[in-house]
């Protein structure tokens, strides 16, 4: 280095201003980022995301499976065709004590007069 | 995480190498504040960035000369600033040495940034040609000639000066 550059050197730079300290320091401490909570679910997760990302899918079939099928388990068709169903068996078994009825009807009427037999009295 | 305390000493510890640098880059007090916010700003939001530099200075000085190469790209008219460029250097009551003061202050201004920041570096950092060469992410050669010109540039501008007050 020569007298030239040494007698630039010299020259000091200005001072940054004092007051710059407090407010520039403030702005970075806004700007820091908050702080990471001590348990994370990626720390959980982090060691091997394929497997948990694979079960997570897994489940999330399993539900949407079970949820449509339960709709259609319960779902107003099905709802319909057990009223149906429940109808055509009260029918039949209707039915089937009419028929019931009929049968004990026909062995209990009397018979007319004509045919009873009144033993000693026609011979 | 960096703490309060690390912040306010690296403020401490660099606060003056930078902001002489951005106002000898930007020539604008202003401009100045702004960039030395955002390098801090920068630190704060990203810590691991100053925990994993080998040279504090040098890294901030990186940052604050990426800033200003930014502002200089977002601002077209960087010609509005020689119009009325800050005070770079400490006042002085001695009128001959403020002539010159003045002087060095012009002949910086009109070197092109990228001359002006090796020798600021060079000068007032008292920086190798490998630090600022790491610094400006330029080779070391392009920085030991940017350094030549801009020296040969100032000494045919102050000479007559440099001579009166030798």
């Amino acid at each position: 280095m020569n007298d030239f550059e040494d007698e630039l050197k010299k020259r000091p730079m200005r001072q940054v201003p004092s007051h710059w300290r407090v407010e520039i320091l403030a702005a970075a401490q806004i700007a820091k980022p908050e702080p990471r909570p001590a348990w994370q679910w990626s720390d959980l997760l982090w060691p091997s995301p394929k497997a948990w990302g694979t079960m997570a899918a897994a489940w999330l079939v399993m539900i949407c499976f079970h949820l449509t099928s339960g709709e259609r388990r319960e779902g107003p068709l099905s709802s319909q065709a057990g009223q149906i169903r429940m109808a055509v068996e009260q029918k039949r078994r209707l039915q089937a004590e009419i028929e019931e009825a009929a049968v004990h009807f026909a062995r209990e009427t009397p018979k007319p007069r004509s045919e009873i037999s009144h033993g000693g009295k026609s011979a | 995480m960096l703490a309060v305390t690390d912040l306010e000493q690296l403020y401490d510890d660099h606060a003056q190498a930078l902001f002489g640098f951005l106002l000898n880059l930007t020539r604008n007090e202003e401009d100045t504040r702004d960039l030395l916010q955002e390098v801090f700003v920068k630190i704060s939001r990203q810590p691991n960035l100053i925990t994993n530099a080998r040279d504090h200075r040098a890294y901030l000085l990186r940052l604050a000369h990426n800033g200003a190469i930014d502002l200089f790209r977002r601002r077209a008219v960087r010609e509005k600033y020689q119009q009325e460029p800050a005070e770079l250097f400490a006042e002085t009551a001695d009128p001959d040495e403020k002539a010159f003061r003045e002087a060095v202050t012009i002949a910086l201004e009109a070197l092109p940034p990228e001359q002006r920041a090796v020798v600021h570096l060079k000068l007032w950092e008292d920086m190798t040609f490998d630090g600022i060469a790491e610094v400006l992410a330029v080779s070391i050669n392009t920085a030991a000639s940017r350094y030549r010109y801009a020296l040969d540039k100032l000494r045919q501008r102050l000479r007559p000066l440099y001579d009166e007050i030798k």
